[in-house]
């Protein structure tokens, strides 16, 4: 096995999720303007009616539906698609043994990608136009349990740091050696780098939470109540779910 | 009035290793000190305890004659600023915009006050053009400035900064010296930049290798080279 491989790969993958979870919202569209309170549940509606069927028809109307958001939310494809391609692609290589096994299998592993596809890009559709306090405020609104939205935005707050170190621990390891190292050396020292990343990671964390008590967390994160109106524009998201959701059942 | 009063304090982290030794220190209101040492002589140590983040192993200290106490939590987070040494550790919101907003909105400041008071610091550290930019996308010198300002915004009567200049260029250091002089606050900043502490301090705590005080004194200490070397800032 090309040990060089799996570290260029945990490189490239602590990169990959670095930028994954740390999210800014990109472009002026029309996702964009549409309250969260509005577009959070229409939006993980989509998501529900993506993994809840096999049918053809079904998905294809999704896919249409998602088409027209994409399309009105101005984001570039490369963004978009540079956040989506993984998992679906995993989703498939999870399913591909069905291929094998049963008569219908690459019908089933396709139409099961494509579910994911679907229900991958209507969650980051919604990460891509929704600011992540703007998230935290809309699940409060609706009443998630405090506890709950304080993972989120304790999980949220660590997790790029995390990747952060991981990034950089392997950038140095890579940058101080000199000769190639033999599989037994690789593994040792990966060992001893996990550990490292461990104390690390444990060492930061407790910097962030020091400096957030710093500036005033007690425990909870508040963010100030939004003024989001009701408009023109969330009537017509609105309509656009319904009429998807209704054309879902009809199918 | 005494804004910090340390007596005989010690600190031990929690794997061991000792932050600061037996320090005695009184710090007067409106007061600009500069605490000079090496590295590892305790300077960071020090600003945490008077922050009220850590409570000293033994000894006693009180800011503005108030005890490091769970019920002065909110005292010391009203009126006490801390800049870290890292803004990587500092800013961890999704936006700067969110950063300035944050510590409003823990202490509960009014939303239109909060914005105000924003806007306001986002133009006074000229960071207007990244108030919707992700902190971790932005340059050194421009996170230095971003938690100087959230920092800032609440107008802490004490304000504890660590190395502020470290890494940065020399625009932006001659930009965090320029606002950090405009203050009237009780500033005590942590450095080893010898050349920085005539420029915003009037009054020098020589902390040496050993993390116990080696000498307090006015600017004139830094005219001593016996003692610096001693302290291992030359």
């Amino acid at each position: 096995m090309n040990m060089e491989l799996i570290e260029k790969t945990a490189k490239e993958a602590s990169a990959f999720f670095q930028n994954f979870f740390s999210y800014e919202v990109v472009g002026s569209g029309f996702l964009q303007k549409i309250d969260p309170r509005i577009k959070m549940p229409g939006l993980i509606a989509l998501v529900v009616a993506s993994v809840s069927t096999f049918s053809l028809e079904k998905l294809i109307l999704l896919l249409l539906a998602l088409a027209i958001l994409f399309a009105s939310s101005k984001i570039s494809f490369r963004t978009y698609f540079s956040r989506i391609w993984m998992i679906p692609l995993f989703s498939f290589v999870i399913v591909l043994p069905h291929v094998f096994f049963t008569s219908t299998g690459i019908e089933y592993a396709l139409l099961f990608t494509f579910r994911v596809f679907l229900a991958v890009s209507f969650l980051t559709l919604f990460m891509l136009t929704t600011r992540f306090s703007d998230v935290l405020y809309t699940l409060r609104f609706y009443k998630l349990p405090d506890i709950f939205v304080t993972i989120l935005s304790t999980t949220y707050r660590y997790i790029h740091l995390m990747f952060c170190e991981l990034y950089r621990l392997l950038l140095a390891r890579e940058s101080r050696r000199v000769r190639e190292l033999g599989s037994r050396e690789i593994w040792r020292n990966g060992g001893k780098m996990l550990g490292f990343f461990f104390i690390r990671a444990y060492e930061r964390a407790e910097r962030v939470h020091l400096a957030s008590v710093a500036r005033g967390y007690d425990g909870r994160t508040k963010v100030y109540g939004k003024c989001f109106k009701l408009t023109a524009n969330e009537l017509l998201f609105a309509l656009l779910i319904c009429i998807t959701l209704a054309g879902w059942f009809n199918a | 009035m005494k804004a910090i009063t340390a007596k005989d304090v010690t600190y031990v982290y929690p794997d061991g290793t000792v932050g600061i030794v037996d320090a005695t220190l009184e710090i007067e209101s409106g007061e600009k000190v500069a605490l000079l040492g090496a590295n590892g002589s305790g300077k960071s140590t020090l600003l945490l305890l008077f922050s009220g983040l850590v409570k000293p192993k033994s000894g006693h200290i009180e800011i503005f004659g108030k005890k490091v106490d769970k019920s002065n939590w909110e005292f010391f987070r009203r009126n006490v600023g801390v800049l870290f040494q890292n803004p990587d550790d500092f800013l961890f919101n999704s936006t700067v915009r969110e950063e300035l907003l944050y510590t409003p909105a823990q202490l509960d400041l009014p939303e239109e006050e909060a914005i105000k008071l924003a806007n306001e610091y986002a133009k006074t550290f000229g960071i207007e053009k990244l108030l919707d930019k992700p902190p971790f996308r932005l340059s050194g010198g421009e996170k230095k400035k971003v938690a100087l300002a959230c920092v800032l915004m609440m107008k802490p009567k004490l304000l504890l900064l660590d190395e502020p200049t470290a890494n940065v260029d020399g625009k932006t250091r001659r930009k965090i010296v320029e606002i950090i002089n405009s203050l009237d606050t009780t500033l005590v900043i942590a450095t080893h930049e010898l050349d920085l502490v005539p420029k915003v301090a009037n009054k020098v705590v020589l902390l040496g290798l050993d993390r116990r005080i080696l000498s307090v004194g006015g600017l004139e200490l830094l005219e001593n080279e016996d003692l610096l070397e001693k302290a291992g800032v030359i």
